[in-house]
């Protein structure tokens, strides 16, 4: 811990000192983290995207003016940045939700048109394959309650009559088999985030 | 914490919006450090992202609009929006040789169009004050050519509003009051041969010309 401690101290001193080496490194060090923090917090890869550039826009700015106090909190520093920014975004969407008639569907979460950009039928017909690839067709109804319906663990055992041991074994394979797609079909990455996390 | 045991547990805890604020934060410090994190984190979001597109995608097949099948109520809802935005073209066409434009615009509309084609302008977030956010490559004349025109929260705010295209130098080419306001976009036809030339701004102003939204389009 001590070591990362006085990397991120060193890393800082860099960057107020000039060096675009460590810029680039720090970059490189938390982009992956905060595009996929981003996504969690705003469901649309492209706005996350935005984000994330804004976010270490305005990070280094404050790096490099030396504004980081304790050097010791870098990712933490980081992170709150994003959050500062996402939650600004989002500020700024509500004010305008109650100011008129009529604009009400602006309440509902930016639209994601990553599929629209690509032809159809063939976006269906390789997101068919992957979730034919993924789980058995008898664990994907498991998987659309949990993770499309949000429904809770104990009424899906309940409700498909299964235990909470095999409830957890079909979610760890379906992660599992997705990593190992994700790592074999290069194009699998950009087709669910939009660019997004590639590499 | 964030022990191979928990991990799974604490992701889709997270996924799901239930730590709490503090516990959320010690969550998102461990993953900007953990390579493991990230990995994991990914695999469960791509997991969820890939029921939600297939469900989407499931969604856009069974609506026929929104899969793009051309019924006979759209080729209508079309012409309907062409003659609309030619009309009130008119209403905006203040020099003499730009109504003889226009007739001849009005003209085409007898003639049949056999290609058609959408285009999106969806609002570009980080781009550059001087960069066009769109490069369309005009088609062939005859080509009939619809700006599907995503607005700003302002615009859709404003309710009635103008749209026009200005050249660079601001003077206004053409200048229309769009149909209604749809999920913040608005619609406008043009035949290819009628589209301006180069850069061009389009701007969406209120009732009381304030510029609400301003952006640098290329037609090539």
């Amino acid at each position: 811990v001590q070591e990362a401690v006085n990397h991120d101290q060193y890393l800082v001193e860099r960057i107020v000192a000039g060096d675009t080496g460590a810029e680039a490194e720090l970059v490189t060090r938390f982009s992956r983290g905060i595009g996929l923090m981003l996504l969690k917090h705003t469901d649309d890869p492209q706005l996350a995207r935005d984000l994330s550039q804004d976010t270490f826009v305005i990070a280094l700015r404050k790096l490099r003016a030396g504004d980081l106090r304790n050097r010791n909190c870098l990712g933490a520093f980081i992170r709150q940045t994003a959050i500062n920014l996402s939650i600004q975004y989002f500020r700024k969407q509500r004010r305008f939700i109650h100011s008129a008639d009529g604009i009400i569907q602006l309440q509902v979460a930016p639209k994601d048109r990553t599929e629209e950009k690509l032809d159809r039928r063939i976006t269906r017909a390789m997101l068919e394959d992957i979730l034919e690839q993924l789980t058995m067709p008898r664990d994907r109804e498991l998987l659309r309650r949990f993770y499309l319906h949000d429904e809770d663990k104990d009424s899906i055992c309940e409700q498909l009559n299964l235990s909470a041991q095999h409830f957890d074994r079909v979610l760890h394979r379906a992660k599992q088999r997705m990593r190992e797609l994700i790592e074999q079909q290069k194009g699998l990455r950009s087709l669910l985030f939009g660019g997004l996390l590639d590499v | 914490m964030f022990n191979t045991e928990y991990t799974n547990a604490w992701i889709d805890r997270y996924l799901r919006n239930e730590l709490t604020a503090e516990d959320e934060a010690r969550f998102e410090n461990a993953l900007l450090e953990s390579r493991q994190l990230q990995d994991d984190l990914e695999s469960a979001l791509a997991v969820r992202r890939l029921l939600r597109l297939e469900a989407r995608s499931q969604e856009a097949q069974e609506d026929p609009s929104a899969a793009g099948v051309r019924f006979p109520w759209f080729t209508m809802a079309l012409c309907a929006s062409l003659v609309l935005a030619v009309l009130s073209g008119v209403m905006y066409w203040n020099v003499n040789h730009e109504v003889a434009d226009l007739r001849s615009g009005v003209d085409d509309l007898g003639k049949p169009h056999a290609h058609a084609l959408i285009v999106p302008l969806d609002i570009m977030r980080s781009a550059g004050q001087d960069l066009p956010e769109a490069i369309i490559h005009k088609p062939d004349d005859g080509t009939f050519v619809t700006l599907d025109i995503e607005l700003s929260v302002a615009a859709v705010a404003a309710n009635i509003i103008f749209v026009s295209f200005r050249d660079e130098r601001g003077a206004e080419l053409v200048a229309w009051h769009p149909g209604a306001i749809e999920n913040g976009r608005v619609r406008a036809s043009f035949d290819a041969k009628h589209l301006p030339e180069g850069r061009v701004w389009l701007e969406v102003t209120d009732t009381n010309d304030r510029v609400l939204d301003r952006r640098l389009l290329e037609f090539r």
